[in-house]
């Protein structure tokens, strides 16, 4: 656990060097000073000198997050202005093994470096400088967030982003859960949570992480990751799905092999039957059978021309040919009346779904058009009687949102409609198309066939013809079926290996027992907090109903708590929720630094009830004897200040108007040594 | 509801023949298209896009003009059908009947109660065959920046700019 030792701000200005300083102790303190004196300059020097500005939503080593005071004008007093040359602030970080750290960065000059100073048992024991913030974590020797880490103690964690890469947590991702800025921190839970670094689910593992529930990330990452892997099993399930219906439709098969559904659905249809099965039972198509079945055909052919002979007298081979030619040219003929058709509503079916695109669209757009009452005609009067005009009159109609709506449905479910007639015309178009691919192919033997017999002279010549085509034919069907098993084969092999890769991520990690006590603490603690603090909906009674939902959002009993209470209870409830997180973090499990920073609890809200409550808050035993560090700077009143300390609260009131002061500049030596009653240095007012 | 009376006679033939009609209330929500928000913002758009100015009297449009500009706004798919019969020759042979697209537009009677409303409203006035701004004409040109900058009704917007750049005629407009 580590503490704040102190924060200053020091710099140059054209009237000479100027400071301000705070040394901070342990445990609660409140540093009470008026509006401007520069209270959220120490805050903020906190965060820079972390290097976590992207919290306040700008770039890296950009230090537009603080006032002009040190950037551009030092107000010295009422009126009166010094330019600033140069200014830089530093925090000491004091750990409770005796290490002390002192984090020193520019603010005016070259802000990519903080100057890290380490000392061990008194002693200085290295100064470093060290990158703030590019490649801060990952470069090892001159990261400073990579330092801070291994200074900490803390494990270094890989979540996975939007992009499906993997990502660090970030100081800046655990920070906005004990760093309350004025404003912006609380107007939500963490409501200064990088979200730009596209890291999944930061918020719920910025918690687990103060937590000390490094495996439940693990198991957080592992599960999204198997996720991601799932979603790209289906895409690959949906492939292979594709080719064995491209398979099936280009020979005019039908087969229920489809890649919807969850992973665990697919595996287990997938593995109940092997293709080759499936066109089986589906289809009736047994490739080794027909294969088998045709090489006998062709065996028995070539015996029955080898040994028995034609019939000499059997003049027939002609007659059937021709037939079996217009046959199947009748054939071709109705399957390309029947494509032409199926074209002709494919190209009307896409026009329709179109036409419902549009219509779903402006109703839509009708709907949005009504609920937020843009441009609308609300108050219709007639100009010359000035009474409301009626537009039943007219005989028109003014359609509810709520009719809107309705018809919104009606015609997503007509385009469903749609869609699923336009997906069987293709597929019609396919099956119809490859059907009379394999009509042109068998015509064209036909055909061949008929040429040869009508070309050989004699009877026994145009059998043999005849028996010779036939025996083409037969061995051309082989050679199909053999493409077609082989292709069978090569999508069954990608089906297993599919089957095999789809079971190893189906099984999801989870996160251990330790993980729900740790959890229980936090909620524990977060009761006790919301009660203390007075929140108007959380009392003694009714804290059992409250809970943490899967985001660690509180709920009390069904409500997110967020959406109940006053205004000024958000703010009770982000303190309960940052304070309830660091009592629970920092029991020797957890990972939580020991620091709470609270800057304006007060300003949030100016109802005088809030503020008593606040008051009644910092002295009760709850906040006074926390084991961490809870700094808030505020603007008490001076009975206020008086009260708390009588309670034994330690409270701060930093002298002047202003936190930075002008410093005596010591005047250069003289060789006659100056009177005793001069001053030694020069202090500007 | 505009269909109503004609599905309760078809209820009452269903009924006679001794069929069992089944209403499903959540299919008979009208259309978009008869409602009047939706159709004073296409009338208010094509107004504002295509009308004139004519001084003194403010910007003017043919009510047949605008008539045909809203029922195609309404229908974009109908763009290259309005776009070939504009550019056909008068023996020109076309894909669809001309006749049929003029008893279409011509016979849309929710504009005439649409122009009926907005004259009474005081946005536009009639004056002979033309339509002409009214003194709450402002009210016009305020449905249609609303719905622009709320990015609202797009296609209906394109359509109607697309219309720009083609000639309605007088053919188009009052037949041969």
């Amino acid at each position: 656990m580590i503490r704040l030792g102190h924060i200053a701000v020091r710099g140059q200005c054209t009237e000479g060097p100027f400071a301000g300083t705070l040394e901070l102790s342990k445990g609660l303190q409140v540093i009470s000073a008026d509006n401007a004196f520069g209270k959220s300059l120490a805050v903020k020097s906190v965060a820079w000198c972390l290097g976590v500005e992207p919290i306040f939503g700008i770039f890296s080593n950009d230090a537009t997050c603080f006032p002009q005071a040190v950037l551009e004008r030092l107000q010295l007093q009422e009126g009166l202005f010094s330019d600033v040359l140069s200014s830089e602030c530093e925090i000491g970080i004091v750990h409770d093994d005796g290490r002390k750290l002192q984090l020193t960065r520019a603010i005016k000059g070259d802000t990519s470096t903080v100057i890290v100073r380490e000392e061990a048992e008194g002693q200085r024991v290295r100064e470093s400088k060290l990158l703030a913030r590019r490649e801060t974590m990952q470069d090892e020797t001159g990261g400073l967030q990579h330092f801070l880490f291994t200074w900490l103690g803390w494990p270094r964690v890989k979540v996975p982003t939007f992009k499906g890469t993997l990502s660090e947590v970030y100081l800046e991702n655990l920070v906005p859960s004990f760093y309350i800025d004025q404003t912006e921190g609380w107007t939500e839970l963490q409501a200064q949570q990088i979200g730009r670094y596209q890291q999944l689910e930061i918020k719920e593992i910025a918690v687990e992480y103060l937590l000390g529930a490094v495996d439940a990330i693990n198991a957080r990452v592992a599960q999204r990751q198997s996720l991601q892997q799932q979603a790209a099993q289906r895409e690959a399930a949906r492939s292979i799905a594709e080719r064995v219906n491209h398979l099936a439709d280009w020979r005019d098969w039908s087969i229920d092999w489809s890649g919807n559904g969850s992973i665990t659905d697919i595996i287990k249809r997938w593995s109940a039957q092997s293709l080759r099965e499936a066109f089986k039972k589906d289809a009736h198509v047994d490739l080794p059978q027909t294969i088998s079945s045709l090489s006998q055909r062709v065996t028995r052919l070539r015996e029955s021309l080898a040994k028995d002979g034609v019939d000499r007298h059997n003049t027939s081979a002609p007659t059937e040919l021709s037939q079996r030619a217009i046959d199947l040219k009748q054939r071709r003929h109705a399957l390309n009346e029947s494509l032409s058709t199926l074209r002709i509503q494919k190209e009307q079916t896409d026009e329709l779904l179109s036409s419902l695109e549009h219509r779903i669209q402006s109703a839509s757009d009708l709907l949005r058009f009504k609920n937020t009452g843009i441009g609308r005609l609300d108050h219709i009067e007639c100009p010359t009687c000035h009474r409301d005009l009626d537009p039943a009159t007219f005989a028109l109609t003014n359609q509810s949102a709520q009719s809107v709506g309705v018809h919104i449905e009606s015609l997503k479910r007509d385009r469903e409609m749609m869609a699923s007639n336009g997906h069987s015309i293709d597929t019609g178009i396919r099956t119809t198309r490859a059907t009379l691919q394999a009509l042109d192919v068998e015509l064209r033997e036909a055909e061949r066939a008929l040429m040869n017999v009508t070309a050989a002279a004699g009877a026994e010549r145009e059998q043999i013809a005849k028996i010779v085509a036939e025996l083409a034919s037969l061995e051309r069907q082989i050679d199909r079926a053999r493409e077609a098993m082989a292709e069978m084969d090569e999508i069954q092999a990608d089906i297993n290996r599919w089957i095999a890769e789809a079971q190893s991520s189906v099984a999801l990690p989870t996160s251990s027992v330790d993980f729900s006590q740790r959890m229980a603490a936090f909620l524990d603690a977060l009761r006790k907090y919301l009660i203390e603090l007075q929140h108007s909906e959380v009392s003694a009674s009714s804290a059992a109903s409250l809970s943490l939902d899967e985001l660690y959002v509180p709920y009390l009993d069904t409500r997110r708590l967020r959406s109940l209470g006053s205004a000024s209870d958000h703010s009770r409830l982000t303190m309960a929720y940052a304070l309830g997180l660091a009592a629970a973090g920092t029991r020797p499990t957890g990972l939580h630094p020991g620091l709470v920073l609270l800057d304006e609890p007060l300003q949030q809200n100016p109802d005088p009830k809030h503020r008593t409550r606040f008051m009644q808050f910092l002295g009760k035993d709850l906040a006074r004897t926390a084991s961490f560090q809870t700094i808030i700077f505020t603007s008490l009143r001076t009975d206020e200040v008086s009260s708390l300390r009588k309670q034994g609260v330690s409270v701060q009131t930093p002298p002047g108007k202003k936190w930075l002061q002008l410093l005596p500049v010591p005047k250069p030596p003289n060789k006659t040594p100056a009177p005793p009653s001069e001053p030694q240095g020069d202090v500007k007012s | 509801m505009p269909n109503r009376s004609a599905i309760a006679t078809l209820s009452e033939l269903l009924e006679e023949s001794h069929a069992k009609p089944k209403m499903r209330i959540e299919r008979l929500a009208p259309s978009a298209i008869y409602d009047l928000d939706y159709r004073v913002f296409v009338v208010a758009a094509a107004f504002e896009r295509h009308a004139k100015a004519a001084p003194p009297i403010g910007r003017r449009i043919h009510a047949t003009r605008l008539k045909l500009l809203q029922f195609i706004a309404i229908r974009p798919r109908l763009l290259p059908v309005i776009k070939a019969w504009s550019t056909a020759k008068p023996d020109e042979e076309l894909t669809f009947t001309t006749q049929d697209l003029r008893r279409g537009f011509l016979g849309d009677q929710m504009f005439d109660s649409v122009v009926a409303f907005l004259v009474a409203r005081g946005a536009l006035e009639w004056m002979d065959t033309q339509l002409v701004e009214g003194k709450n004409a402002v009210l016009l040109s305020a449905i249609h920046t609303a719905a622009i900058d709320s990015g609202l009704f797009e296609l209906e917007r394109q359509t109607i700019e697309a219309l720009r750049g083609i000639k309605l005629t007088v053919r188009m407009l009052e037949g041969e």
